[in-house]
């Protein structure tokens, strides 16, 4: 007799303590199908987000904890190529290096849940404990920790002074070393390599077919980073999108360690960059007309439509988040695979709910 | 092998968490904390009131009174920018967490209730005028019953509101 | 044995969980540590206990009870017969009878997490209790005796004067105890059965109160025995010596534990069974050959 086991993942599980529920079944370890639901804590932002534009930025801010400062960037991008708003370089490459210090944050965390997941809480400690050097680092520079609030419509609302240029530089030489220490164990330890080599292999023409976005879609080989188009500030920075080929789960993971050095190095080339100027443009008048706008988030492409009528309020915002994008990729890579590696699996697909459901 | 070495370094380096509540997390520089005004320069002009996201502040000319709730405030600071008189600022200390619904009045003319408020210990030197409900708590063993009655009181209001609200609904 | 020996070891039995109480709160406090943490009081597992004793009674089912409580009975059996210098077979066999136990236990719920837990918690066993069977053998073969107290008597293997230390002689059953300690206090790589990020503690999962505290009692005593068990291979005529190297070696092996535990990921059920297969057994395997050769050697 077949015995089939349905085995829950979520709502609420110690590794993913997030809203996303998969039904596994599994025979005896092994999963054989799964369905995945979301949209336990759907928040009705878009419809949120028919509200004065300038307010809205700070509603767009909330659509997610981690990439927040992506949100922003990306909705006053929108906005202001509505109202055809010319942002001054300055505000452009202090936006870059923000989202790049996110970038970081974000990554780190990712990397430190993979240590959760798998039940190496030593590594989880020590990747969020040097999480903490950018957290701060962000919240002495724009004001707070996780809701920056850095950007407005037209610019940035905080600039760099010397001083925090000072800081970031003394917080960048002291993270790099203990990345490197990161990476010497993300690319060298036994028990981390055993468990992700070849476990939820995503090859390149599923991760096309599927729509997968961001480091999981690199990871697999996939050229496609947003930050390439050359948007706001990426246009005088350089770099070459990182990707990998195996697409499982270690690689995943090591394109994001390597993405971290990347984004060590932009913001370095951005602070050379930079030169005294306005951080702000004054808008003009109430959005009319649609756009879209699109920014590479920590997790992927991140996509924003606008569409303004001439009133201060919005007529329609539509989000469009990488994390959803990503979503179906899980079922596939969880197909045939143990119990124990779907917790890896899932996240190393690097899933925020907050932002999937908005 | 490189995390044994970083397990035997952690074992005999000072560990990098606090134990918070008992110590308290210090404020980082330049950080966006409570809400706190200067309620003598306002001009009641309204801006804020208008251009907070949340709806947070309440702004009554007529009886010269501005209310915060501070369980609604994102310190997002716009409020500090927009303000032409630069009444308001934002501290750096985090809001401390709380039961209920918070709302500080901020009153040129100190009603009778606030004058009590400012008789209590710690108070009268800063010459503040309201007080939360959690700081209220925690020094509530300073108090004499009546002192803590008469504070208490207004730190109540907003939480009376909201169950009339629902009441009505 | 005269009466106040007979009342020490009723003494240290009573004392076994507060042993493996204070065990458990070092740990979590070292642990914290190595991860660069403050950590929790050393007596926390003291509190955690106190505070579910008190909540209230939910229960899935009575022999799902009947077994936990079968699984305490076992391991307090096991504990009283080396208390009592037993047999180290039936030591080990009343240890794997607990461990099953804990399986049942874990089956007579639904829940699928539970079932996962005890799955992974009997093949574990299997991979496990053999190994610790073959350990007792080659103690056996060196010593010529299953019986602790015979044990402690003849494991006379002279080292600077001090007789004994079946470490020395006997190495791999040395490995393979602490190798059976690791999976049994669910410690990384071997966290398994319990695995926290996956199965949320697999066969615990459906007890709560009073009777996960009973549970946690009985993991007190396992720890209090398993660490009796690596103190075998330390004794000595000079009840000084053999006391203080007992404890000496016991917290070596826990340091030891605590510092695999800090510096590895999970591994799968497979890799486990894969390895008590591939390493173990062949090390115990070529251990035994090694001593029968050498005994007859001798006899020759
Ligand atoms: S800080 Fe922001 S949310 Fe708080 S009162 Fe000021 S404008 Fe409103
Ligand atoms: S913006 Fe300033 S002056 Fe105007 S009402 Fe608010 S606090 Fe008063």
């Amino acid at each position: 007799m077949k015995v089939v086991n349905i085995i829950p993942f979520g709502p609420q599980h110690p590794v993913l303590p997030e809203p996303i529920h998969l039904d596994m079944q599994t025979e005896g370890e092994i999963v054989t199908d799964v369905k995945v639901v979301v949209g336990y804590v759907h928040r009705g932002i878009e419809k949120g987000l028919e509200n004065d534009y300038e307010k809205n930025m700070f509603l767009a801010e909330k659509i997610c904890g981690i990439c927040s400062g992506v949100h922003t960037s990306t909705y006053s991008m929108v906005i202001e190529s509505i109202m055809g708003v010319e942002v001054p370089q300055r505000a452009e490459l202090i936006r870059a290096i923000i989202l790049e210090l996110e970038r970081l944050h974000s990554h780190l965390l990712i990397i430190g849940l993979v240590g959760d997941a798998i039940g190496y809480e030593n590594f989880f400690m020590q990747t969020w404990r040097d999480r903490e050097i950018v957290m701060n680092l962000l919240g002495t520079l724009t004001g707070n920790r996780v809701h920056y609030g850095i950007n407005k419509v037209g610019g940035v609302r905080r600039d760099l002074t010397d001083e925090r240029i000072a800081l970031i530089k003394k917080a960048m030489a002291e993270l790099r070393p203990k990345i490197d220490d990161i990476a010497d164990i993300v690319y060298h330890d036994y028990t981390l390599k055993k468990r992700g080599r070849g476990v939820g292999v995503l090859k390149k023409s599923d991760a096309i077919a599927l729509g997968i976005v961001g480091p999981n879609a690199r990871a697999s080989g996939v050229n496609y980073d947003i930050r390439s188009t050359g948007y706001g500030a990426y246009k005088d920075l350089h770099f070459k999108p990182i990707l990998g080929e195996a697409g499982d789960c270690h690689e995943r993971t090591s394109v994001r360690v390597k993405e971290l050095y990347q984004s060590m190095d932009l913001i370095e080339e951005a602070l050379s960059l930079l030169k005294p100027g306005e951080i702000a443009a004054r808008p003009k008048g109430f959005p009319k007309g649609e756009a879209v706008a699109r920014h590479e988030a920590p997790r992927g492409e991140l996509f924003y439509y606008a569409r303004g009528v001439g009133k201060k309020e919005m007529y329609r915002v539509k989000v469009r988040t990488p994390t959803y994008a990503n979503i179906p990729g899980i079922p596939p890579l969880v197909k045939g695979m143990q119990i124990a590696d779907v917790p890896y699996i899932v996240v190393s697909l690097d899933p925020c709910i907050s932002c999937t459901e908005r | 092998m490189g995390m044994l070495k970083n397990t035997l370094k952690n074992l005999f380096s000072k560990p990098a968490t606090i134990l918070y509540p008992v110590e308290p997390i210090p404020p980082l520089p330049d950080f966006r904390g409570q809400y706190t005004m200067d309620h003598s320069k306002c001009i009641y002009c309204h801006l804020c009131e208008k251009r907070c996201p949340v709806g947070a502040i309440k702004i009554d000319k007529e009886k010269k009174q501005n209310e915060i709730y501070l369980s609604l405030c994102i310190n997002c600071g716009v409020c500090v920018e927009v303000c032409p008189k630069d009444c308001i600022t934002l501290e750096e200390v985090y809001t401390p967490p709380s039961y209920t619904r918070e709302v500080r009045v901020f009153h040129t003319e100190p009603t009778e209730h606030q004058l009590k408020v400012q008789e209590l210990p710690h108070y009268a030197e800063e010459g503040k005028l309201c007080i939360t409900k959690t700081e209220l708590e925690a020094m509530k063993g300073e108090l004499t019953e009546h002192q803590y009655r008469v504070a208490v009181l207004p730190c109540y209001r907003r939480d009376k509101n909201d169950s009339k609200e629902k009441k009505e609904a | 044995m005269n009466t106040i020996d007979i009342a020490i070891r009723i003494l240290l039995f009573v004392l076994a969980p507060a042993f493996g109480c204070l065990f458990f709160g070092i740990d979590r406090k070292l642990t914290a540590r190595m991860q660069n943490r403050v950590g929790p009081p050393l007596l926390q597992p003291w509190y955690d206990f106190k505070k579910l004793m008190g909540k209230t009674e939910e229960i899935v089912n009575h022999i799902h009870l009947v077994f936990a409580f079968a699984y305490v009975a076992f391991i307090m059996l096991a504990l009283g017969i080396f208390l009592m210098d037993g047999d180290l077979i039936v030591i080990c066999f009343s240890l794997g009878a607990s461990q099953v136990f804990l399986a049942l236990g874990a089956f007579s719920v639904r829940s699928p997490y539970s079932h996962v837990g005890a799955h992974r918690h009997l093949l574990q066993m299997v991979a496990v209790e053999p190994l610790l069977i073959l350990a007792a053998v080659t103690i056996k073969l060196q010593t010529g005796s299953f019986v602790l107290s015979d044990i402690y008597a003849r494991s006379t293997y002279p080292f600077f004067g001090i007789n004994t230390i079946l470490l020395l002689s006997l190495p791999v059953a040395f490995f393979i105890v602490i190798l059976a300690t690791i999976v049994d206090t669910q410690k990384s790589p071997f966290d398994i059965s319990t695995a926290h990020s996956e199965i949320v503690s697999g066969t615990f999962v459906e007890y709560s109160g009073p009777y996960l505290a009973i549970t946690k009692l009985g993991h007190w005593f396992e720890l209090s025995l398993l660490f009796a068990f690596v103190s075998i291979f330390f004794s000595s005529d000079v009840l000084w010596i053999s006391i203080a190297g007992k404890l000496t070696l016991d917290f070596a092996v826990f340091l030891l534990i605590l510092v695999i535990d800090n510096s590895t990921a999970r591994l799968t059920i497979d890799r486990l069974v894969k390895f008590s297969v591939r390493i173990g057994l062949p090390l115990i395997i070529i251990n035994i050959v090694l001593i029968v050769i050498s005994s007859m050697g001798v006899i020759a």
